[in-house]
């Protein structure tokens, strides 16, 4: 079974103490291949606790020369014009090995609403680039399901801010749009991921392990003894999230 | 694979299970939560993820028992006669709802039931050191019991901390107070507790979800006083045991966790030297 983990992040986080952080891409790399990780999604502390545009580039500069790590982006609105603008934004994206976007209205201080966040959406939904969407993480769901009431096509990696068990949040989301998928990375209720094959079928979930917050192991044991099917399985853990980065449109 | 470099790792790998390496939960629950989901509560579904990873026994507490006290813990109670061999049940103290006369009887009438103790102090913002417990907790220092409490101090806690534990660890020294948790991010004094109190151990559920927790208790305190704990039906017994495969140690300390640790805590108990399979006892 080939594992794509679609939640890794390093580096350094100046505000917190993580007991063992993983600081640097090429650390990254080596406890992937000693996990048995393939590939990967990839943020930095950086981008979170630093600057947006200084952060964004520092995940741009670890992947670009990767064959097997994809960065993620923040975006904020554009107003401040301080990262590329909408129409600059595919190709920026495709010399640096981008593959999704994230949004953090909390940490980088915006609100979470269809108009500020108009050109992106729509760009993203034209392209079919994913963005990922932590719930809990300040993120109020009814202004997400407002976002997607304009646009239900847009496709949306979700994940969950702690491991408290979340379906009654997350289902919702995964019945109701086309496009929204459930990266696991803090969903480790038991006896949770065959009820959500059953509930929304195998596509909508996507492995991720929260490395460096969290072992490898935890999640993959999990994936790997699931009473699913190994096709299932092999959608979950690497299948899926391939499709979703073969289906964006740089070009 | 998680790491090559242990045997333990391939068999939980290929099967989910191995034969040697039986597991021992110290934390679990039943029945269903107000505030969330849980699609495996029901002792039947908890069996069935039991079976998938050869856990041989399981201490809990229900929900129904910690927040539903009118019902009397019955539930725990019919769980574990109908399971006699799987299941034993702590038995739930809340000074908020405790009835003295009624709870004790109810305690010492279903020793077969009840091996331990649990308390959920911050939920309930009643000290662990409450005097409405005093005649339990003689209870179950004249009878050997656990006492699986509820242990965070991050932000500080009034009732379920370091300060509370240490108290209450010196007072009752015939108690094994397992901290449950492990007192959420104070690992270093967590770490000092079990290092200072032989009567203290150490539980891994919301452990397990933080990288270098683990590592930096068997630094301090070595893997003898750690006790495997999930939360069950709450959070995949395989993600436990796939966390403590991917953590750095030897399989022999892993084994300590997995059920070597509880053998020896729980060896002194008639119903467990009948229950526990004897070649496991001593290995």
């Amino acid at each position: 079974m080939e594992f794509f983990d679609c939640n890794i992040l390093y580096g350094m986080a100046a505000t917190k103490c993580n007991l063992m952080p993983a600081l640097d891409v090429q650390f990254v790399l080596s406890s992937m291949k000693h996990a048995g990780i393939a590939k990967a999604l990839v943020r930095r502390e950086e981008q979170f606790i630093g600057g947006v545009g200084i952060g964004n580039q520092l995940v741009a500069n670890d992947v670009k020369e990767t064959d097997n790590l994809w960065g993620v982006w923040s975006i904020i609105p554009d107003y401040t014009h301080e990262i590329p603008e909408p129409e600059m934004m595919l190709t920026q994206m495709k010399v640096n090995r981008i593959a999704a976007w994230q949004l953090v209205p909390n940490i980088h201080c915006f609100s979470l609403h269809y108009r500020p966040l108009k050109p992106w959406l729509e760009l993203a939904c034209r392209s079919a680039i994913p963005i990922i969407i932590k719930l809990g993480s300040g993120i109020i769901n009814s202004a997400l399901y407002d976002i997607l009431e304009k646009i239900p096509e847009l496709v949306i990696i979700l994940s969950s801010e702690n491991v408290w068990p979340c379906d009654r949040n997350v289902r919702p989301f995964l019945k109701e749009f086309p496009n929204c998928y459930f990266e696991i990375s803090q969903y480790l209720t038991d006896g949770g991921i065959e009820e959500l094959v059953s509930f929304c079928g195998a596509k909508k979930l996507l492995f991720g392990t929260g490395f460096h917050q969290a072992h490898f192991g935890g999640i993959m044991l999990m994936l790997r003894q699931a009473q699913i099917s190994e096709v299932d399985k092999q959608l979950i853990a690497s299948k899926n999230i391939i499709s979703i980065i073969e289906s964006i449109k740089y070009d | 694979m998680i790491n090559d470099d242990s045997q333990l790792t391939k068999t939980f790998w290929q099967y989910g299970r191995d034969e040697s390496c039986p597991i021992i939960d110290f934390h679990g629950h039943m029945s269903e939560l107000v505030s969330c989901y849980l699609p495996r509560c029901t002792p039947e579904a908890m069996l069935k993820t039991m079976e998938q990873c050869n856990l041989q026994l399981l201490i809990f507490c229900g929900h129904d028992a910690l927040f539903i006290p009118c019902l009397r813990q019955q539930n725990d109670i019919d769980a574990v006669r109908k399971y006699p061999d799987r299941f034993k049940a702590y038995f739930a103290l809340n000074a908020n709802t405790l009835d003295d006369k009624a709870d004790m009887e109810l305690l010492a009438q279903n020793s077969d039931i009840f091996v331990g103790l649990k308390m959920l102090p911050d939920y309930f913002k009643r000290s662990i050191n409450d005097p409405k417990y005093q005649a339990f907790y003689e209870y179950a220092n004249s009878t050997g019991l656990l006492f699986l409490c509820h242990t965070w101090d991050n932000p500080k806690s009034l009732y379920n901390g370091i300060a509370q534990a240490e108290e209450f660890v010196q007072k009752y020294p015939d108690i094994t107070f397992i901290a449950g948790h492990s007192f959420h991010n104070k690992w270093l004094e967590a770490a000092r507790l079990c290092n200072t109190y032989s009567n203290l151990y150490l539980e891994l559920t919301a452990v397990l979800d933080d990288r270098g927790a683990l590592e930096l208790l068997l630094e301090k305190c070595g893997s003898k006083k750690i006790l495997f704990g999930t939360d069950l039906p709450w959070f995949d017994t395989h993600h436990g045991i796939g966390t403590i495969l991917s953590t750095d140690m030897p399989d022999e300390d892993r084994k300590n966790i997995f059920f070597r640790n509880g053998v020896r805590l729980l060896n002194k108990f008639d119903w467990f030297r009948k229950l526990w399979p004897q070649k496991f006892i001593g290995l």
